[in-house]
């Protein structure tokens, strides 16, 4: 645990300071007020429960279905068969339609297949919710009622890898969505699966001093793990809807609601607050639930509250993704290319694959494989019965990193080159000078941190004795988003209302989720009414989402909360101060434009003796806060974007097959701090995910049924404290962006490079490279066995 | 005469109507929250594998996710509602902010929990290792990953603690 406070680049009275996060005294002592909290029994009189069905197999249709003795069962208020006439009047639904940073449904960010109908007749994975859903008095009966539901089924093999979803026997899942047999079709016109191309493949093949092969597996044994299960507590009482839940989009939950209930926006309400780490879950598909529980309320003229279980909770994974590449080199280090094929292992469902498969390394081609002359990349997926895959924190950007940094690593071994070179010589964005002054700056630092010079070669540490085998090993990857990239975002709305008090209510609308962007959105408020001698204490962060009154939020998504609202707060906080002129132009006798404000007082300039205290301009005349709002889009000049850096050191017990990560450092360039407390603190964090998908968080299949086995939290094996190494997060402040702040994101991209830099020690340590997550001891021992 | 559990929460006498205002299969921690209405213990995974349920029982460490309520019979029951900013466990994990540490919690769904599990271990270890800390809490899940930040504040609590002299 090594502490290494950053050196901020523009001194800042609150922004990018270590300070307790604002909200911290609530959370520790248990007053933050969750899903489960808001929605207690007694709260909502009348409230029962809801439940669904979830599919026993993993590939199976109701042939028929008998509801009567559930409907008898006394305590049950409503059950809603899949044949249900007004269900299946429905239109159909997309993977997830509360699925992207914007609302409308023209715009995206990611193209949807709208292929899922609400509580279907057939089952595509292993826990698919469908069938059957029912309201009850309590949880128990919901439980009851749906065990008493008597379903004859229609049962079909059970297939969970591309290579069987082709063949003849497996089910065509999606035929609609196929070219070929559970293919699916994605979006633009490909020759030979060619998604994307740039410079002459073939050539740098042709011409290559190295090349390497990798075949590398990343997905579809994570999962999100979060402790606040989803939920939602729905009311439709009449013409009106009201939804209290722990989904992080307010708007977009209200919008999705009208969308296929046809109630008017203005009728139906969204509450939501904090939401407990949700790891990037929420878009899914799952959201088909809101609809059902809507029914069930409709249906029994109550509020119906619905929360998932430890095993639905595990409802979608990382996306599969396997990528095999070949990377060419010359003798001097220079990569010339790389020819890429990325397959997607879909679930039942389409989850975001094309980002995985096609977009990533699309943008990728911009963003750290910019340096590279040719690229190819050919892109496919596949329907399976696996639990679909989705996002999640990191999404495509750990994928990708995987094989392009074990891929480098290979080539700088094969030229006998250090591999932070390689990657500095080769790596960068398409908008900086190279090389890469950001990578450049991470790299330097991270290697110093680890202590890099004392790395030695895998064959040198593989000829040294001993049982225990030290590695160092790296990866690099570029931070997201920078401000530009934001362009399909939208909007962003911000408030502040100063009181009579001159206390501050900050309105920065976006569901808590642990990313800390309200820290930073305090911290930002005092700042820009720092003329008001306003501090973080005197700012109130409004916790609470109410589609009736409050603004439209600002989704914690691509981790720019905490830089996209704190940029729109100068604009807000000179909108105060033109108010206060305003007021006080009446009480000094004179134009509001002979006004300055500072210190807390309104005065005329030129002459400071002429003032009025601001506290005096509410108390003295009426008492009614001051207020402003400001709704901004986002800055959109390209500036680049900046780069991360990871290391790890590991010692591999060749006897066991344990790997001990003894350190792990990471050091981003996120152009400006903005929290620097909880920025270290999204660096630390991200290891727990990232180490724990590189040793331990593994979904295991029963290939025969297509069950996964361990859809709990005392067999799926997240990281503890007992397993969580020394990791040393290094903030720095290289690259600038646009706009007051010029930030880039931290949270999801501090996860980019861990799994990575963790192999690559490994390899280091034992020679032995590992194409698939999570490298267990099982997997350790195997390969030295094999090996011999 | 109606059966009664009868337990102390927070130095307060509960008595509740067994078959009435509670069930016997009923779980602690359903009592304590939904009976009750002490939302700080946090339920998650109801399987005794995520610590946020945790409170003390007779000044001991449980789950009361894996309890009968029953079992709570004459017994002392301490939840994280007992606490305010002047604890110096939760004061410690409030204030943490040190450079290299991160803070002590990001969504603080796992917090309650942990301070629970902290003010059990300082009960019967006053000046524990860092080894003892992590060992400590290690049946607990905090999936935001705040480890650091939460083993330097136990370690900043039993400092304050030996410095003040103030039992947990
Ligand atoms: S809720 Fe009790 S251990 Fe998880
Ligand atoms: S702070 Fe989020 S789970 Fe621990």
């Amino acid at each position: 645990m090594k502490a290494a406070a950053y050196r901020p680049r523009t001194e800042r009275k609150y922004v990018g300071s270590y300070s307790p996060k604002i909200d911290a005294a609530e959370k520790t002592l248990g007053k933050v007020r969750f899903f489960q909290d808001v929605t207690l029994n007694g709260m909502f009189p009348n409230t029962v429960y809801g439940g669904i069905l979830q599919s026993p197999y993993a590939n199976a249709s109701i042939a028929r279905m008998d509801t009567g003795k559930a409907e008898a069962l006394p305590g049950v208020r409503a059950v809603l068969r899949y044949d249900d006439p007004e269900i299946r009047a429905l239109k159909p639904t997309t993977h997830s339609w509360t699925d992207t940073a914007i609302t409308p449904l023209h715009r995206d960010t990611l193209p949807r297949f709208f292929d899922r109908v609400f509580l279907p007749g057939s089952a595509k994975w292993l826990g698919d919710q469908m069938g059957v859903a029912v309201a009850a008095d309590t949880p128990e009966l919901v439980r009851e009622a749906l065990a008493l539901v008597e379903i004859e089924w229609e049962l079909r093999p059970a297939f969970l890898e591309a290579e069987e979803a082709v063949l003849p026997g497996a089910t065509d899942l999606h035929p609609g969505l196929c070219d070929s047999k559970n293919k699916i079709r994605l979006h633009g016109d490909f020759v030979d699966d060619v998604s994307f191309e740039k410079g002459d493949v073939d050539r740098a093949r042709a011409e290559a001093d190295v090349a390497v092969h990798v075949d590398k597996v990343y997905g579809g044994n994570a999962s999100h793990g979060t402790l606040d299960f989803r939920g939602c507590l729905i009311h439709w009482d009449g013409g009106r809807i009201d939804c209290w839940t722990n989904q992080y989009y307010t708007d977009q939950t209200r919008m999705y609601l009208h969308e296929y209930l046809d109630v008017p926006i203005n009728r139906i309400r969204v509450v939501n607050g904090h939401c407990g780490a949700h790891m990037g879950k929420w878009n899914m598909g799952e959201d088909g639930y809101y609809i059902v529980m809507a029914f069930l309320s409709k249906r029994s003229g109550r509020p119906v509250k619905y929360r998932m279980d430890v095993h639905e909770e595990f409802h979608d994974t990382r996306n599969y993704t396997r990528f095999e590449m070949d990377m060419f080199a010359k003798s001097d280090g220079t990569i010339t290319g790389m020819d890429i094929v990325g397959t997607g292992t879909l679930g039942g469902y389409y989850g975001p694959i094309e980002y995985n498969v096609q977009f990533i390394v699309e943008e990728s081609a911009g963003r750290v494989l910019a340096p590279i002359d040719s690229l190819r990349l050919r892109s496919r997926a596949y329907f399976t019965n696996r639990m679909p895959g989705g996002v999640m924190r990191g999404i495509g950007n750990l994928q990708l990193c995987w094989p392009v940094f074990q891929a480098s690593d290979m080539v700088a071994e094969a030229l006998g080159m250090d591999p932070v070179d390689i990657i500095k010589k080769n790596f960068g964005d398409a908008w900086s000078p190279r090389p890469n002054a950001s990578l450049a700056a991470v790299l330097d630092r991270g290697a110093e941190l680890i202590g890099w010079e004392q790395r030695r070669s895998a064959a040198d540490n593989a000829a040294g004795g001993g049982y225990r085998k030290r590695g160092l090993g790296v990866a690099a990857w570029n931070q997201w988003h920078a401000e530009w990239q934001e362009n399909a975002r939208g909007r962003v709305e911000v408030a502040f209302r100063i009181n009579p008090d001159m206390s501050v209510t900050l309105i920065s609308p976006t569901c808590e989720t642990g990313a800390g962007g309200n820290s930073a959105c305090v911290l930002a408020c005092a700042e820009s009414l720092s003329f008001l001698n306003v501090t973080p204490d005197d700012v109130h962060w409004v916790p609470v989402n109410d589609s009736d009154t409050g603004l439209r939020d600002c989704p914690p998504t691509d981790s720019v909360v905490s830089f996209l609202m704190p940029e729109a707060m100068p604009e807000c906080a000179e909108k105060i101060k033109d108010e206060f002129r305003r007021r006080a132009a009446l009480m000094l006798g004179a134009d509001p434009s002979e006004l300055d404000v500072d210190d807390a007082k309104v005065f005329v300039k030129g002459d400071p003796s002429r003032s009025v205290s601001c506290w005096s301009v509410m108390m003295d005349v009426d008492c009614v806060p001051v207020y402003a709002h400001v709704t901004r889009d986002n800055n959109k000049t390209v500036t680049g974007i900046s780069f991360g850096a990871w290391f790890a050191d590991v010692e591999v017990d060749v006897e066991t097959g344990e790997i001990d990560v003894r350190h792990v450092v990471l050091a981003n360039d996120v152009g400006q701090v903005m929290h620097a407390s909880g920025a270290e603190s999204q660096q630390l964090g991200a290891q727990a995910l990232g180490i724990g998908e590189a040793l331990t968080e593994d979904l295991v299949y029963d290939r025969r049924t297509g069950a996964a086995l361990n859809r709990n939290y005392l067999d799926y094996k997240m990281l503890t404290s007992a397993d969580y190494p020394e990791v040393s997060p290094c903030l720095l402040e290289v690259w600038r962006g646009a706009g007051e702040y010029g930030a880039i994101g931290l949270a999801e991209s501090a996860t980019a490079g861990t799994t990575t830099a963790i192999a690559n020690a490994v390899y280091n340590a034992i020679g032995i490279r590992f194409d698939t997550l999570p490298i267990t001891p099982k997997k350790v021992l195997d390969a030295l066995a094999s090996r011999g | 005469m109606d059966e009664r559990l009868s337990f102390t929460v927070n130095g307060q006498g509960v008595s509740l109507v067994l078959g009435k205002d509670v069930e016997a299969s009923d779980r602690l921690s359903s009592v304590l929250r939904d009976r009750l209405g002490l939302t700080g213990v946090r339920v998650a995974c109801e399987q005794g594998a995520c610590g946020a349920c945790t409170v003390l029982l007779d000044g001991r460490s449980v789950l009361s996710c894996m309890m009968f309520a029953a079992d709570a019979q004459g017994c002392d029951i301490t939840t994280i509602e007992a606490y305010g900013r002047d604890d110096p466990v939760a004061a410690s994990f409030i204030e943490m902010a040190e450079p290299g540490y991160g803070t002590a919690m990001q969504c603080g769904f796992c917090t309650p929990g942990f301070v629970m599990e902290a003010h059990g271990l300082l009960r019967e270890n006053p000046d524990p290792t860092r080894e003892e800390i992590r060992d400590a809490v290690s049946g607990h899940i905090c999936r935001c990953g705040c480890y650091h930040g939460i083993i330097r504040a136990v370690e900043n609590a039993a400092a304050r603690m030996g410095e003040g002299g103030a039992g947990a």
